[in-house]
């Protein structure tokens, strides 16, 4: 921040003097940045309100760009550029609800670009356990294979991912990267028909059931036989799993509907991934934000119009307060439900009235888990992992 | 990998692979808020390639140098971020008397 440079001084000079005798020695040269009404070292106040606002107008909103770049004010003498220090000084997070599934907090005083990060990571890269393959040993419901897979996987399991490792391509199943559920449902003949819910399926801490087909042939009365994972000890001997079972978040998801006689058994195994390579591993129902609603009353609107206005709101942004004499004045009272639906500036000359806007810098985040990691784990997650990529970048570079 | 020319070093093309808008979008604003920057931009050439481009170019100081100033910033700003949202956590819980959240649940 500070004066203008020289060269612009001079250009904006050559402005104010315009429509001057040029010859005429007596008029002093000011410039226009030493008037009065530009105040030093900030943006004019319009200029100041197109950087940190959206206007909704009412054809369409405006000043949707956000300017970045450090320079942009270079001329009028303003450093667009947000220091460290500034910016850990502007930076605030309040939270308004949290419970165990989800969590909306306000983001204030960071760019959108990092507010972004943040909701773009906690979708696609922050990792949780799904079921990934499923050994069916008898399906007879009316289920195919590859749809009843499909669902399985989908089911939210209630486990904390960070105790896991990814399985790679070649690696074997193991206690350290799978998890193994079973699931034998059968519905008795003669009897109603039965709804397999995800209650059934039961977590099997020593690794799959199911002997290899391999197995068979060379029998080894002595030794245990091999199964379709190597579990070297059981999960539930781990500290992390002592606590309880692993089980499905929700015991009451339908997983299929038996008839009279028909059967499912199976079983199905879990492992880590991430959000981007199957929507199953993305461990929220949905992260976004919005941008702070203003809503602006441009002069005092009173009485009936007052009255109308209130009237024109669907979401009752607007409240009447009496200011005596009988007299009464329209107040914004609940800028935050606004959906900027601009309802209240759609009539003719109710737009030079009512300005309806967007806060640049200010997120209203919400997250909504699916239950494996509480939604405020999660977005710490999402943090860390954005650091990570930062710090292979650095290592990459040096 | 850099793509750049060793007589002037102040210009480079950063190649990161297995990254996306989320990293790139998120380096492109801490650059743009160096005043050593005068251009950065990024691209991704190929919808199916998980790769990324980064131009920078600067006043005079080493484009990598420049960048790696970048994503020093941007770690900084993470770790803030992260520090205050645990921060503004703890305080919402403690004055909604809650324990803190037992995931084992």
């Amino acid at each position: 921040m500070g004066s203008p440079t020289e060269s612009e001084s001079m250009d904006t000079e050559s402005i104010s003097t315009q429509g001057e005798s040029i010859d005429s020695p007596k008029i002093a040269k000011i410039s226009v940045w030493d008037l009065p009404d530009v105040p030093q070292g900030k943006l004019p106040p319009h200029l100041e309100l197109q950087r940190t606002r959206v206007m909704c107008d009412f054809l369409a909103p405006t000043n949707t760009q956000n300017i970045q770049y450090s320079g942009a004010y270079a001329s009028m003498g303003v450093d667009n550029s947000v220091q460290f220090e500034q910016f850990r000084n502007n930076f605030k997070v309040e939270v308004v609800r949290l419970d165990d599934d989800e969590l909306e907090f306000d983001m204030i005083g960071i760019d959108p670009s990092l507010a972004n990060a943040f909701r773009r990571i906690l979708i696609a890269e922050v990792p949780t356990v799904a079921i990934e393959k499923v050994l069916i040993a008898n399906n007879t419901s009316i289920i195919q294979d590859e749809v009843l897979a499909h669902r399985l996987g989908l089911i939210p399991i209630k486990v904390d991912p960070r105790l896991f490792e990814y399985m790679s391509e070649n690696d074997v199943p193991n206690e350290k990267n799978t998890i193994v559920f079973k699931l034998h449902a059968h519905c008795e003949k003669g009897g109603d028909r039965l709804r397999v819910l995800s209650s059934e399926l039961k977590w099997l801490p020593n690794g799959s059931e199911f002997i290899l087909g391999t197995e068979s042939q060379a029998s080894n009365s002595s030794a245990k036989p091999k199964t379709y994972t190597s579990f070297s000890c059981s999960q539930d001997s781990l500290p992390e799993f002592s606590n309880g079972p692993i089980a499905p978040r929700d015991a009451d998801i339908i997983i299929a509907k038996l008839g009279p006689g028909q059967e499912i058994e199976l079983e199905a195994h879990a492992v880590k991934g991430m959000g981007k390579t199957h929507a199953k591993w993305s461990p929220v129902a949905t992260a976004w934000y919005r941008m702070l609603p203003e809503v602006v009353l441009l002069r005092d609107i009173e009485d009936d119009e007052a009255e109308e206005l209130v009237k024109k709101c669907p979401v009752k942004v607007f409240d009447i307060e009496d200011i005596g004499k009988g007299k009464k004045r329209a107040t914004v009272a609940r800028p935050r439900a606004c959906t900027l639906c601009r309802e209240c500036i759609r009539e003719e000359g109710w737009d030079k009235n009512v300005a309806v806007r967007r806060v640049k810098d200010h997120f209203i985040f919400t997250i909504e888990s699916t239950g494996a990691l509480p939604p405020e784990v999660l977005f710490t997650e999402a943090v860390k992992i954005l650091e990570e990529k930062c710090e292979r970048v650095i290592t990459e570079l040096s | 990998m850099e793509h750049g020319s060793f007589e002037d070093p102040s210009k480079a093309t950063f190649s990161f692979t297995d990254e996306d808008h989320t990293l790139a979008n998120a380096v492109r604003f801490t650059l743009n808020q160096d005043p050593r920057v005068t251009f950065c931009g990024y691209s991704i050439p190929h919808p199916s390639d998980a790769r990324v481009n980064i131009r920078v170019q600067t006043t005079g100081d080493p484009a990598r140098e420049v960048l790696n100033d970048s994503c020093q910033d941007l770690m900084l700003i993470c770790q803030h971020v992260r520090g205050t949202f645990d921060q503004a956590i703890s305080k919402f819980k403690a004055e909604k008397g809650l324990s803190p959240m037992d995931i084992k649940k």
